[in-house]
């Protein structure tokens, strides 16, 4: 098939009336494109815009990955934002890969990364665009198989009629062997290659309906991660070097997905990192690099391992950043040793206002720790914090709610005895969504109304501690559909064509979500929120996810999920020290 | 430590001309870094990279003649720094000319004198007589290509910076003009005694 040809757009006017039209010109540093014989082509869709999915270590880590099988071509692909989705059907532009141009419907497998479940009606936005029917069923052989992977695939249910297989876990470990199967057996019906995909591990094809358990990499030394990445022109969200240090988390926090289905935690080793870095740096060229993992300072060689980039990189000007700080005196002092190149913010998460509620969720810190953190903060330089929390979680109660107000007043005040008038607070407050595969999947969600009440007492509290403290919250509504597709079943696939329709996608982008299409739909199809999010769930009761085994057993999460409700803690384990069981090791 | 400054010209033509000027500091600022140049750093919590631009070229216009300072902390022959930067940089953005220049002599922002840019109309844009424009903006010359006329602009003195979309549009709405379907920025005339 011919390349799109975007000259009518790159070189007509119209361009100009679109929103950063540098995303959508390709031809970054770095790209892949192969001389050779390509005999096997994937589109690496994101259904976000490019700056968000650009800025996605997963994708980076595909894209290489692909891209090292012989005759295998991966390009990719971003979604555009509305004003040029609407200039390119106009135009009669399909939605193409941005290495070679190509429509997205001539490949032969177009692979989704689905990381946030607003994104979803981006998934029919990105099949619309591309010329592509929506339902598995209604694509004959002449169309790019469609597999979906990341973490939403954790539970595929919503999406499993527009797809034509899922992978669940770890693309290294497994996905390139699935593109070998697929390159062999090129041009066979459809339905033949997909029975043969139903007998992969890790694949699900909604089809052929079957249990599947993640794939995981045991080694992350033994995996390839990218020692060069693309470099975008256009200024991205996390527009930096990310290194992967380690995968998966043990700290055990009740309410977070990534915890779970990452598990076992997984280091790579600090040569290697020291080896990726030096690659990474001389072939971009980017001035920063991020140690990226869920708690960058559990790192057993973290210390050292800072040391060696520092020693490094500070003469030639490259910041090291960790994005995941634990609330300790620890954490600060490696902060500070990473403001030697450039000062940035200080970001913590206690998650919840008092020690109660802490020991909930497993957040298991003291007030007076994260007080003497804060100070140790203040009197190292820093005058601004940015601080998370949640509301709506389990077991919460007003009081909890006003224990926010009354904790962030304590660090003001420290603040304000170690910096004087110049403290900055910075809260981000966000709705406790219960996602599958984790202790609190059985819990409810709040609802908008008791969320907006608790949120009404908060302000209310935290205008009272003057302008050194701003703050914003997340769209409750938002935080409503975010649960209903994460934890929805097939019957919701119909609802987001639905919402679709209505013009409902960049969902995900406060500026465009519009709750009531929802509402309508759902409606419509004689369902609603207090069947998925509002009502809380029995150990006996099926999740729709519950076939799908992310490795930890349901009966520890059940387990995790009483202790909760009593306000027991879990140690966190690591190399099978204090270890609980879950099953995931094993 | 030494300090080293040299004016690079490069281009920035289809389909590059999508580049913001924020996207072409932050291009550089990695091209050296790939380059493994020693760039110098300005002082304090923040450094920079010592690189300072000659006025942005508007966001859809292409250009010939895109200027750039930079100080290195070492001297280099102008050929060993193209031969350093020319394989960093796409055809459309090639590097055209190294030139070193003395650490004191004035920013390209204070040199600009004036600037030339072409629009390329598919019909003439008018009858006979130029129109009245506005004061700073000459023609410089017209060609004609085919069936495309490219008409050249000089533009200098206050109105250098004129913004050339905002004179395209001009040109519509006060003489009924057509809109040119492609605007470059030829050269940029610099007063090189300051």
């Amino acid at each position: 098939m011919p390349n799109v040809d975007l000259g009518g757009i790159i070189n007509n006017s119209a361009i100009l009336s679109v929103h950063k039209p540098g995303r959508y010109v390709g031809r970054e540093p770095n790209i892949i494109i192969k001389e050779g014989l390509v005999d096997f082509t994937i589109a690496l869709a994101f259904p976000d815009v490019y700056e968000v999915g650009m800025s996605h270590v997963g994708l980076k880590i595909l894209y290489h990955l692909l891209n090292t099988l012989p005759g295998v071509q991966a390009e990719r692909v971003f979604v555009p934002w509305p004003d040029m989705g609407k200039l390119m059907r106009q135009r009669g532009i399909p939605l193409y890969s941005l290495e070679r141009k190509l429509p997205v419907v001539s490949f032969d497998l177009l692979g989704i990364s689905l990381q946030h479940e607003l994104n979803y009606t981006n998934v029919l936005y990105l099949l619309d665009l591309a010329g592509i029917p929506f339902y598995s069923e209604e694509r004959g052989d002449n169309f790019p198989l469609i597999v979906g992977g990341g973490p939403c695939a954790f539970n595929p249910e919503p999406l499993a009629p527009f797809f034509d297989f899922f992978f669940i876990g770890e693309a290294e470990e497994g996905f390139p062997e699935i593109v070998r199967v697929l390159r062999e057996v090129k041009g066979e019906p459809k339905e033949n290659i997909l029975r043969l995909l139903s007998h992969l591990e890790g694949v699900y094809v909604p089809a052929f309906r079957k249990p599947v358990k993640k794939r995981w990499v045991q080694n992350l030394d033994a995996v390839l991660y990218p020692s060069t990445m693309v470099v975008p022109y256009v200024s991205i969200i996390h527009d930096r070097i990310p290194i992967e240090i380690s995968r998966g988390c043990t700290r055990g926090c009740r309410f977070c997905q990534a915890g779970i289905i990452y598990r076992p935690r997984r280091e790579r080793s600090p040569q290697k990192i020291v080896e990726l870095a030096q690659s990474l740096v001389d072939t971009t060229g980017y001035e920063e690099v991020s140690l990226v993992s869920l708690s960058s300072t559990d790192y057993s060689s973290i210390d050292s391992l800072l040391r060696a980039l520092s020693l490094l990189f500070g003469p030639r000007k490259v910041n090291i950043s960790l994005p995941s700080l634990r609330m300790d005196a620890f954490s600060v002092e490696i902060a500070k040793e990473l403001q030697k190149v450039r000062k940035s913010g200080l970001t913590f998460a206690p998650e919840a206002g008092n020690e109660r509620l802490r020991a909930v969720i497993n957040k298991h810190l003291k007030d007076e720790e994260i007080l003497s953190t804060v100070e140790k903060a203040f009197t190292s330089g820093w005058e601004d914090l940015k601080l998370y929390f949640m509301i709506g979680l389990p077991e919460e109660r007003d009081t909890d709610v006003g224990d926010i107000a009354r904790l962030v007043a304590e660090i003001l005040r420290v603040g304000k005895a170690c910096r004087g008038k110049k403290v900055d607070i910075h809260l981000s407050i966000a709705a406790f969504i219960p996602k599958p595969h984790t202790p609190f999947q059985w819990v409810a969600q709040e609802r908008r109304e008791c969320l907006n009440e608790k949120m009404k007492l908060l302000t209310s509290r935290l205008r009272t501690l003057g302008k050194s403290v701003r703050f914003h919250w997340s769209c409750f509504e938002m935080s409503a559909i975010e649960a209903l597709l994460a934890r929805g079943d097939a019957r919701l696939a119909k609802v987001i064509e639905r919402v679709y329709r209505r013009d409902g996608f960049m969902e995900g982008w406060s500026e465009f979500f519009d709750g009531r299409r929802w509402e309508e739909a759902l409606q419509e199809e004689g369902l609603s929120l207090d069947e998925y999010v509002y009502k809380p769930g029995s150990f006996e009761e099926p999740f729709p996810w519950d076939w799908i085994d992310c490795g930890v057993r349901k009966e520890l999460l059940w387990r995790e999920y009483e202790k909760a409700r009593r306000g027991e803690f879990t140690p966190s384990c690591w190399n099978g020290f204090e270890c609980s069981q879950c099953g995931v090791c094993s | 430590m030494g300090r080293f400054r040299y004016r690079l010209k490069h281009w920035k033509m289809n389909p590059f001309h999508l580049l913001s000027q924020l996207d072409l500091t932050r291009m550089w600022d990695r091209i050296v870094r790939r380059a493994r140049l020693p760039v110098a750093y300005s002082q304090g919590f923040n450094p920079r990279p010592l690189f300072s631009f000659a006025p942005a070229t508007p966001l859809g216009v292409e250009s010939r003649a895109e200027y750039v300072d930079v100080i290195f902390q070492e001297e280099f022959s102008p050929d060993t720094l193209s031969q350093m930067l020319r394989p960093c940089l796409p055809s459309e953005l090639r590097l055209e000319e190294v030139v070193p220049i003395p650490l004191q002599a004035p920013s390209l922002a204070q040199s600009v004198v004036g600037v030339l840019y072409s629009f390329s109309f598919f019909y003439p844009p008018w009858e006979k007589e130029d129109p009245p424009f506005p004061e700073g903006v000459a023609v410089e010359y017209i060609k004609e290509e085919g069936d495309i006329l490219c008409v050249c602009f000089r533009f200098t003195g206050k109105e250098v910076l004129l913004n050339p979309l905002k004179f395209a549009s001009f040109l519509h709405e006060t003489h009924g003009c057509c809109v040119p379907f492609r605007i470059v920025k030829e050269e940029v005339i610099l007063n090189l005694g300051g």
